[in-house]
């Protein structure tokens, strides 16, 4: 059995006390929600916290909006939840399919929109047993100073790994924080998804310690948006993608408007492919164009042997899915 | 299904009476009940008062002089019991064929996770976080990792060439054969690790007891091979050492001689602390420390007439053992014996080593050596069609053994060869022709629409491919083994009259106690669920050999059918008449037991006539008899990702009879999957020796969803030796489904790969040099 | 409250309300095998790769190994000691035993969890939805052919006894 490290419980039953026991044992805090990703990373003793805060009482984290004005998922929405919702399914395929390719269904069922979009990144010299870092001297996104996968890099690569996060980002997703401010009250901000990520693989996004995810909002300007996603993984179930394609198109086959192609399992936060409007914009869907946003992604995107995976063949599949998953936005051949 | 006995001439007649047939009936399992309702015991469900926890301290380095060992004075070591080598009361070894392997490394480690020292405590966390304040020392050696290194010496792991074993087996003039060959064809062909992966990891219980001896129970495939090893490692006699395995997870050979090992830290744990110690591997320690499939190096040059006909095989394998010797020897020998496939040849000559390594021992996994030299010979087998511009399947007929054939260790195949019958029904099951002939058509237009601009709707360019493969595998321990075995089985009565099966054969999954109930009802014309058979504990049970090499049912089987038949005798000779049921047995027996006492018949093995065997020289009758296989697999593949997706598996496999048709058909279809897994996408990983991939996260195994629909025809040609006809059928599954994948691939995509697994990345880098 | 207290958790486990007192970093799986003795569910990879500790948690299939026990604290629990009703197997059970659908049974249970559980929401699935809904659950033994068998098996007796 593997064991857990020891520690202290905490379930608050709102968000505002969810920040309190965050700010009044600051820097000590794991939170915890459907516990996939943190439970197996505390067996590792990835993580060691003195306190966990588990989030699952918290009952304003839970339930769909869905309006006119856009989609409000909370963010304890289980994946299962969020690809079985009839307007998401309706109006948001590419959400769907991202949220049913995580891992396996009992994983679906536990795994919180919150919890994918926090996701630890991974590495195969990270997620590892104590003795495996140990005997290698650790590493420099835990308990070292050396990068494995870049042998002078001073930044950490670890993967960003969640399947639904570059579908937000493909549709202008924002996600809201939740903090604590002088007083005690709760304050909210709303950035954008994208801007949520960081490229730094020990901590990839800027959630600060002491603030909590609470949503995810999609605008209402996405409702014209096609979105599809496609996971590139060695089985048919359970696996972490070795690289996923979220796109999101304005328009249609005969004439694509706006487009926008997220990138991601590659590095520590998933990348938007820049300059394809030049390339697409006004223009019908053809060979020739899915060639050239392949192209524009083959050159952007660069693999890392942060997983375990040849990292030739990963750059050579980006234009491939990068190409799939335009043609399964726009419904058409590829 | 019912027979039906008639009377004796010195009886008056009495009326037909129809008696409980079991053979070839799919009776409820034994153990179904338990298993299906969770009430199944497996070794950590098992509730022991004052139990410790035992952790193993192992080396980080996979080559090295310990320099010293210390345990950190800032770790509050109370109540925890510390073994290392100096506590072993006997020889510091594993005892399975030699006594090379360390049971605790002393002054060296020879592979990372080399176990050095064992702990033990109340707590589990605090066992866990004592292994942290182990400080070991070493002083850092040159390692050789792979077979390669190792037969260019780069380290000495074993005496001074690193061979742990050599056999030649050579037969007619290959020199002749080769000039005489229309032409020469060769190929070099490489398998590596694979983890058994029992979803039920390793775990023991040692207790001592009041009779100062040891008490071990767990899960393992092999009681008396523990029971040996024990012996040897605590210094003690047979009588005090008892070894009890308890329902067990599954084993395919990764419990055959492992459970020694960590048997043997519970022992010592148990023996320092005098309280029962548990051990309980987590999957990522089993996955890096156990023992795995031997990787394979197979060099094959073949001398061919134009005409297909095959005449010259001139073999060259390579084994690598990992660090300690273990089972290694035997792998080679069935290894070496299987690398002529199931063909005639004119002459040939196979060369098989195995050597040393600086990684953790390998060890026993489901075919045993087979699966490495058979994928060699059948993907070689595509190769020469290929050459040659024939159909493979028409080139497997042309030379595929037949009644009468001599094997390249000159036995002559006297009866049940079901090659042709398995070949046949497999091709004509699987639509072959007709499929490898649409799929070559369809792949054509594909191609041809594509290049003019109008590929498939959804952009893919897909491929798909038929490849077929053929085996023969040797059920029972090779030649004389079964001999050295001398395997011993007893039948007795319980205290309440009931037949009771003592051997020690393992139920891992496959069914052995069931068809043991089958095997005796059956003789005794009882209801199968009447007959008991004993936990395996050698304190109860005989030494009948281990659960491995497709022996259980062929060889235990027929003693224990031999034991029924002396039990039947003696009772109808009591009774002075026929047993006629269950209800009869039961008066008969209870009789006996009152007035006679104890019931025990046993029935030690006997070479069957007109088997010779020559350890030597390598000649002579290997196995008793083969039993055959032959697989068609389906594939698509992805020609821009590369990946591979299993359409469809036909296979047809002669194992002599099916005591019981769904647990036989579950061994075909459960070896496929593993056989496919091994093709596809199972690989073990290292760096710096070290296994990386050492989580299911990253040593991954086929789901259900990767799982192809798998259609099994059971083909049943009777071996004279075996109960009812029964041949081995546990290990022949894994024979034949890699390279029937590598021949369907090829058969897609015009591409041969060499290695498995055949990963869509091995593929790309192929299909990108052939200018895809 | 500290990380070495003991802490209640109260459960309805197949029915009946359990009381458990365990730290905060207890799995639900080591509670119900180690603190209730409940040891039909099993660890096989205890990190969420495998599905051999799957249960129901209010009905849903739920990794046990990776929910903590404290999280479990007023919700139901269904193991595969639950699925028998008063001893009678219930036919999932019985369709595994007859089908083949378990060999060395140490994936059975898990196995079974959320084969219910599927059976529960859709009573006639294709053989892919099985496939699909037990794609999280690794076998090793039997190739997952009989599994599929079994459930199908069910699912069909299911159906009729529901006329």
């Amino acid at each position: 059995m593997l064991t857990l490290p020891a520690f202290a419980w905490s379930r608050p039953q709102s968000v505002e006390d969810a920040l309190a026991v965050l700010a009044a044992h600051p820097g000590e805090c794991l939170i915890v929600a459907g516990g996939t990703d943190a439970v197996p990373n505390l067996k590792h003793r990835l993580h060691e916290p003195r306190r966990l805060v588990h989030l699952g009482g918290i009952g304003e984290l839970r339930g769909i909006r869905a309006g006119d004005a856009g989609l409000e998922v909370g963010a304890l929405v289980t994946l299962t939840e969020l690809a079985s919702h009839p307007h998401v399914r309706e109006h948001f395929p590419g959400v769907v399919t991202a949220a049913a390719h995580v891992a396996s269904p009992q994983i679906r069922n536990m795994g919180t929109v919150g919890g994918n979009l926090c996701l630890d990144t991974r590495c195969t010299y990270y997620n590892q047993t104590f003795f495996w870092r140990e005997a290698l001297g650790f590493c420099l996104k835990k308990d070292g100073t050396r990068c494995h996968v870049v042998p002078q890099g001073k930044r950490c690569v670890a993967a960003h790994s969640s399947d639904v996060a570059p579908v937000w980002i493909a549709l202008g997703a924002e996600v809201e924080i939740a903090s604590r401010d002088a007083d005690g009250a709760v304050s909210r901000r709303s950035i954008p998804v994208e801007a949520f990520f960081v490229g730094d693989g020990v901590h990839n996004n800027v959630l600060a310690p002491g603030e909590l995810v609470t949503r995810v909002l999609v605008p209402g300007a996405a409702y014209g948006l096609r979105t599809s996603y496609r996971k590139l993984r060695p089985r048919a179930a359970i696996d972490f993608p070795m690289l996923s394609v979220a796109v999101a198109v304005r328009g249609d086959a005969a004439r694509i408007e706006e487009l926008r192609v997220v990138v991601s399992a590659l590095g520590a936060k998933p990348r938007t492919l820049g300059g394809l409007d030049a390339i697409v914009a006004g223009r019908a869907h053809d060979a020739a164009l899915a060639e050239a946003v392949g192209a524009v992604a083959h050159k952007q995107c660069h693999p890392l042997s942060n997983v375990p995976y040849d990292t030739d063949w990963r750059h050579d599949m980006v234009p491939v899915f990068v190409k799939r998953a335009l043609a399964d936005a726009l419904g058409v051949p590829a | 299904m019912a027979r039906s006995r008639t009377a004796s001439p010195e009886r008056p007649a009495r009326k037909t009476i129809t008696l409980p047939a079991s053979v070839g009936v799919n009776v409820p399992r034994k153990d179904g009940r338990d298993k299906v309702t969770g009430a199944a015991l497996y070794l950590d469900d098992l509730r022991v008062p004052g139990v410790l926890h035992g952790r193993t301290v192992r080396s980080t380095v996979a080559n090295a002089r310990i320099v010293s060992v210390t345990l950190d004075p800032a770790f509050d070591w109370t109540g925890m019991t510390v073994v290392d080598h100096r506590d072993i009361p006997g020889e510091n070894c594993v005892a399975v064929i030699e006594r090379d392997q360390p049971m605790l490394a002393s002054t060296h480690v020879r592979h990372v996770d080399e176990p050095i020292l064992l702990l033990a405590h109340e707590d589990a966390e605090r066992v866990e976080a004592a292994v942290s304040a182990v400080k070991i020392e070493y002083e850092p050696l040159t390692p050789a990792l792979n077979l390669e290194e190792s037969l260019e010496k780069k380290a000495l792991v074993r005496g001074d060439d690193n061979v742990f074993k050599t056999i030649r087996i050579e037969r007619g003039d290959l020199d002749e054969a080769f000039v005489r060959s229309d032409r020469v064809i060769e190929g070099e062909y490489w398998c590596g690790h694979q983890e058994q992966l029992y979803i039920e990891n390793n775990a023991m219980l040692a207790e001592r007891t009041k009779d100062g001896g040891i008490h071990i129970r767990g899960s393992m495939q092999c009681p008396y091979y523990v029971h040996g090893a024990l012996q040897v490692l605590l210094n003690l006699p047979p009588e005090k050492v008892r070894i009890e395995q308890t329902v067990t997870g599954g084993g395919f050979g990764g419990k055959e001689d492992y459970p020694s090992v960590i048997g043997g830290h519970a022992a010592l744990l148990a023996w320092k602390s005098g309280r029962p110690v548990k051990i309980v591997y987590d999957r990522l320690e089993d996955l890096a420390a156990t023992t795995k499939r031997h990787p394979a190096r197979v060099r094959i040059k073949t001398g061919v007439m134009n005409d297909g006909t095959l005449v010259a095989l001139d073999a060259d394998v390579v084994m690598d053992g990992g660090a300690y010797l273990t089972l290694t020897p035997v792998v080679l020998s069935r290894g070496a014996i299987h690398a002529g496939g199931c063909y005639r040849w004119d002459a040939a000559r196979i060369f098989a080593r195995a050597v040393a390594t600086n990684t953790p021992p390998n060890g026993a996994f489901r075919g045993f050596g087979a699966p490495q030299t058979l994928f060699a010979i059948e993907s070689h087998m595509d190769r020469i069609a290929a050459e040659l511009g024939m159909d493979p399947l028409a080139l497997r007929r042309k030379n595929a053994v037949k009644l009468g054939d001599v094997t390249p260790t000159g036995q002559v195949l006297k009866e049940s060869v079901g090659s042709h019958e398995v070949l046949e029904r497999t091709a004509k099951r699987a639509k072959y022709a007709e499929k490898r002939a649409r799929y070559e058509r369809e792949n054509a237009a594909a191609e041809a629409a594509e290049r003019a601009g109008k590929g498939a709707k959804d952009g893919r360019r897909l491929r798909r491919g038929i490849g077929m493969a053929l085996a023969m595998h040797g059920a029972g321990f090779t030649g004389s083994g079964e001999s050295k075995l001398n395997s011993l089985a007893a039948l007795d009565l319980t205290p309440d009259g009931r037949p009771c099966v003592r051997i020690s054969n393992t139920e891992i999954g496959q069914g052995t106690n069931t068809v043991f109930g089958q095997i005796v009802g059956e003789v005794l014309g009882i209801p199968h669920e009447q007959v008991l058979v004993h936990v395996p504990d050698t304190d109860h049970v005989p030494d009948s050999g281990p659960t491995v090499a497709s022996r259980t049912l062929m060889v235990v089987g027929g003693l224990i059918e031999k034991c029924a038949k002396k039990m039947k005798e003696k009772l109808e000779l009591f009774a002075e008449h026929p047993i006629e049921g269950g209800a009869d047995f039961a008066r008969i027996a209870k009789r006996w037991l009152k007035e006679r006492g104890p019931l025990r018949v046993e029935q030690r093995y006997q070479k069957p006539t007109g088997i010779e065997w020559d350890d030597d020289t390598y000649q002579g009758d290997a196995y008793g008899v083969f039993a055959y296989a032959a697989i068609a697999v389906e594939v698509e593949v992805d020609l821009d990702t590369a990946e591979t997706k299993l359409l469809h598996v036909t296979t047809a496999q002669d194992i002599g009879r099916a005591i019981h048709p769904v647990l036989c058909a579950g061994q075909i279809e459960g070896g496929t999957l593993q056989g496919l897994g091994w093709a596809l996408m199972e690989e073990v990983r290292h760096k710096d020796g070290k296994v990386w991939n050492h989580q299911l996260t990253n040593y991954i195994i086929p789901t259900s969803a990767d799982a192809p629909p798998i259609d099994v025809e059971i083909v049943e040609i009777p071996y004279s030796n075996g109960p009812w006809g029964a041949k081995g059928v546990g290990e022949l599954p894994m024979d034949v489904p890699a390279p029937a994948v590598i021949a369907a691939i090829a058969h897609a995509t015009g591409c041969r790969l060499d290695e498995i697994p055949a990963t869509p990345e091995r593929l790309m880098r192929a299909l990108q040099r052939r200018g895809a | 409250m500290d990380a070495a207290a003991l802490v209640p958790c109260t459960m309805q486990v197949n029915g009946d309300a359990r009381t458990c007192a365990i730290t905060p970093a207890t799995t639900l799986l080591e509670a119900l095998r180690y603190t209730l003795g409940l040891t039909g569910s099993k660890q096989g990879c205890d990190k969420g790769d495998c599905g051999a500790c799957t249960v129901l948690v209010d009905g849903v299939p739920t990794l046990s190994c990776l929910t903590l026990a404290l999280a479990c604290d007023g919700r139901a629990v269904t193991t595969v000691e639950g699925l028998a009703d008063k001893g009678v197997p219930h036919p999932l059970q019985d369709a595994f035993d007859r089908t083949g659908g378990a060999q060395c049974g140490f994936c059975t249970p898990g196995m079974l969890m959320s084969a219910y559980a599927l059976l529960q929401r859709e009573a006639a699935p294709t053989r892919d939805e099985i496939s699909h809904a037990l794609s999280g659950n690794l076998c090793r033994c039997t190739g997952y052919t009989k599994i599929l068998d079994a459930v199908e098996l069910a699912a069909a007796e299911l159906r009729e006894r529901a006329k």
